[in-house]
């Protein structure tokens, strides 16, 4: 596993995120700072706005007040740099059931705009679905397609990683091997934030957690 | 402080919801006032004290309410784009909720438009419906109108519908003078000159006086409506904030 | 960043994505040839008719078989998040929603620009009228994409999402079907054309200046919507 150093100096800042549905209010002021080398794990029951606030986090949605910085820049302002920092995992895998798993790869690669970290052969080892290069996505099952995805962790040399439920739909083996991967991301300056339904302890990693709900 | 300074203060003033709250509220009843006695002038002007029309009799009195709808359903448009034109840059709610407003107003602006459009060609063509330009583009104008209000009400959302709804009229604004410069075209290839409604050459004071009070109180009526509108949707969207509360406990 | 690699992806995801399912390109080309025999049959065999009608009917016809394949642009890439990554990506959007639009003209647009002298042919169109359709039709279906692509992107994700869409598409569509048809009808009358096919390629220019920025960021709106 390569271990390139990341810029050390990064900070993911909420202040005083507000979100309502339906007039409810499922984001009630949420303020919180992840630096580099810093995990944020954020926990909740379902329906505690977990997802949302993730995507607000990831600039896919907009909160109702409040704002988000990427290094004091808000990440409106910002975006082109932010997403360039930024890997986002969200429940839908973002993988085509017409490509193979190789041209899938490829794909998420180009869009990230990054000089890849490890070619695609590592990747597809690194999450088990070696022999299966070839198969088109709509043969795989649910965790395989997951574990598609998971491949960008590996290739993209991103700063930020905002994932939800990462771990689920994979066995334990995959599991372990994810762990070993965030620790790593965050020991070399990454900053990680996370949802899982699982309590998840990683040691000798800086862990904040967010109770939502 | 420059004229700049203070056009940008009064800007900042009306985008700040309570203000304007209370600024509707004083100007609605003058308003209401100005429209009910401009609309009585304009309809007794314009059906009893004008002369009966040379060529159409007393069949032309429909412009009285034909003609100043189907200005309103163009000028209701452009101030739909307009204010949807500020949300999107300046997010400002309230522009928001002009557009949203004006939609329903303006289409049924431009309904009554049609349907007076369509009575009037009656007498004048002997059938309900002719494809003229004006009347092509109206219709077409109607559909824009129905589309908005067709998204708008699809999505449940607020936030996301007036985003989308304001992306539509902008939309929808470019299009217009394209939508209307080919259907006049069109028109000119298909018909012969017809008898056009509205170039009358000269047109005398005592019909043209009634037809701008008509002309004025449809707009303060447009006006009356959403300052009405916008007044309770502010206070829908704005009930988590400290104006409305004092608002809701000293009353 | 280099900007033609995205594009090149994008272009080339969307088009191997669309060969992958033969059947389903296929469709509106099915559908635009079913539509233009059908009215032989409703109005009248007689040659003259036809040649009367035929620009309309074609014209129509592309019309609703591109408003048909809209239907299901972008439908799968905001189903099984791609769209997502999309937006997320570093690149424009514009740039990337260029590329879609791009390939989804080549599958839906361009088969019916190539078949059209063939509907010509059957609705006893003249050689120089149906090279005048060809090229109304070359310049005028992209506006048709690239216009249909921004009402899709308003209306992805809502459950009713077909007749809305119809309805916000078809007005807009109400200048190319005029001048499109009209060109050829003029070259039937043996009338200038020009004019009518200068105005295709404005509206044209218009359109892919200013829609891929539109269409993206009514995405990145449809998108902030669960």
């Amino acid at each position: 596993m390569s271990s390139t150093t990341l810029s050390d100096n990064n900070e993911l800042r909420a202040d005083n995120l507000i979100y309502e549905i339906n007039d409810k209010l499922i984001i009630n002021g949420i303020s919180f700072s992840v630096k580099s080398g810093e995990m944020l794990f954020i926990e909740g029951s379902n329906g505690s706005g977990k997802t949302t606030l993730l995507r607000i986090l990831s600039g896919l949605m907009q909160a109702d007040e409040g704002q988000i910085t990427w290094n004091d820049k808000s990440i409106e302002d910002e975006r082109i740099d932010y997403n360039q920092q930024l890997t986002y995992l969200g429940h839908s895998t973002g993988v085509k059931a017409e490509l193979s798993t190789l041209e899938n790869i490829n794909f998420f690669s180009a869009l990230s705009g990054l000089p890849q970290k490890e070619n695609s052969q590592t990747a597809i080892e690194w999450v088990g679905l070696k022999g299966n290069e070839d198969s088109p996505g709509r043969h795989l099952s649910y965790g395989q397609q997951r574990r598609i995805a998971l491949t960008r962790l590996l290739m993209e040399p991103s700063q930020l990683w905002i994932l939800d439920e990462p771990f689920a739909g994979l066995d334990k083996k995959m599991i372990s091997a994810l762990e070993t991967r965030f620790k790593d991301h965050v020991h070399n300056g990454g900053i990680l934030v996370l949802t899982s339904h699982q309590h998840i302890e990683l040691d000798q990693v800086n862990t904040s957690r967010l109770q939502l709900g | 402080m420059s004229v700049k300074d203070k056009i940008w203060l009064w800007f900042h003033r009306m985008a700040s919801p309570a203000y304007f709250y209370k600024l509707a509220g004083q100007v609605l009843p003058w308003t209401i006032v100005a429209t009910t006695i401009l609309m009585l002038i304009g309809l007794v002007g314009g059906l009893v004290f004008a002369p009966a029309d040379y060529q159409q009799g007393d069949g032309f009195r429909i412009i009285y309410v034909h003609v100043p709808s189907a200005w309103m359903s163009m000028f209701v448009y452009m101030v739909m784009a307009v204010n949807s034109a500020i949300f999107l840059i300046w997010h400002i709610k309230l522009s928001d909720i002009v557009a949203r407003s004006s939609a329903v107003i303006g289409a049924s602006f431009t309904f009554l438009a049609l349907v007076t459009g369509s009575i009037w060609g009656k007498p004048m063509w002997g059938t309900w419906w002719v494809w003229d330009a004006r009347l092509t583009s109206e219709l077409l104008l109607l559909f824009l109108y129905l589309g908005y209000i067709g998204l708008r009400s699809a999505i449940d959302d607020r936030r996301v519908a007036g985003k989308a709804g304001s992306i539509l009229a902008l939309v929808g604004a470019i299009n217009i003078p394209i939508i209307h410069y080919s259907v006049v075209w069109w028109n000119t290839l298909h018909q012969s000159a017809s008898v056009s409604k509205f170039d009358n050459p000269s047109i005398e004071l005592n019909m043209l006086i009634p037809l701008l009070c008509m002309a004025i109180a449809f707009k303060l009526f447009y006006l009356c409506i959403l300052l009405i509108n916008s007044r309770s949707e502010l206070l829908e969207q704005e009930k988590r904030s400290q104006w409305v509360k004092e608002l809701v406990t000293s009353s | 960043m280099n900007y033609s690699n995205p594009f090149v992806a994008m272009l080339f995801r969307d088009l191997r994505i669309a060969f992958r399912q033969r059947a389903e390109i296929m469709l509106p080309v099915i559908f635009f040839v079913v539509v233009v025999s059908l009215f032989p049959l409703a109005i009248s065999p007689d040659p003259a008719v036809l040649k009367s009608i035929g620009p309309g009917v074609i014209w129509i016809a592309a019309l609703l078989s591109i408003l048909l394949s809209l239907q299901s642009l972008f439908r799968s890439d905001f189903n099984d998040g791609s769209m997502e990554q999309i937006l997320l990506s570093p690149f424009p959007g514009s740039l990337l929603m260029l590329a879609r639009i791009v390939a989804q003209w080549c599958v839906t647009g361009l088969p019916l620009i190539i078949i059209s002298p063939l509907l010509g042919l059957l609705l006893h169109l003249e050689t120089h009228v149906i090279f005048v359709l060809f090229i109304s039709l070359l310049l005028g279906i992209p506006y048709l994409n690239m216009v249909g692509a921004i009402a899709v992107a308003l209306t992805i994700g809502l459950r009713q999402a077909g007749a809305l869409l119809s309805l916000l598409v078809l007005p807009l569509y109400v200048p190319v079907l005029i001048f499109g048809s009209n060109a050829v009808i003029s070259a039937a009358n043996d009338l200038p054309y020009t004019g009518q096919l200068l105005w295709l390629a404005a509206l044209l220019v218009l359109a892919s200046t200013l829609s891929p920025f539109v269409i993206s960021s009514a995405l990145r709106v449809s998108c902030s919507y669960r």
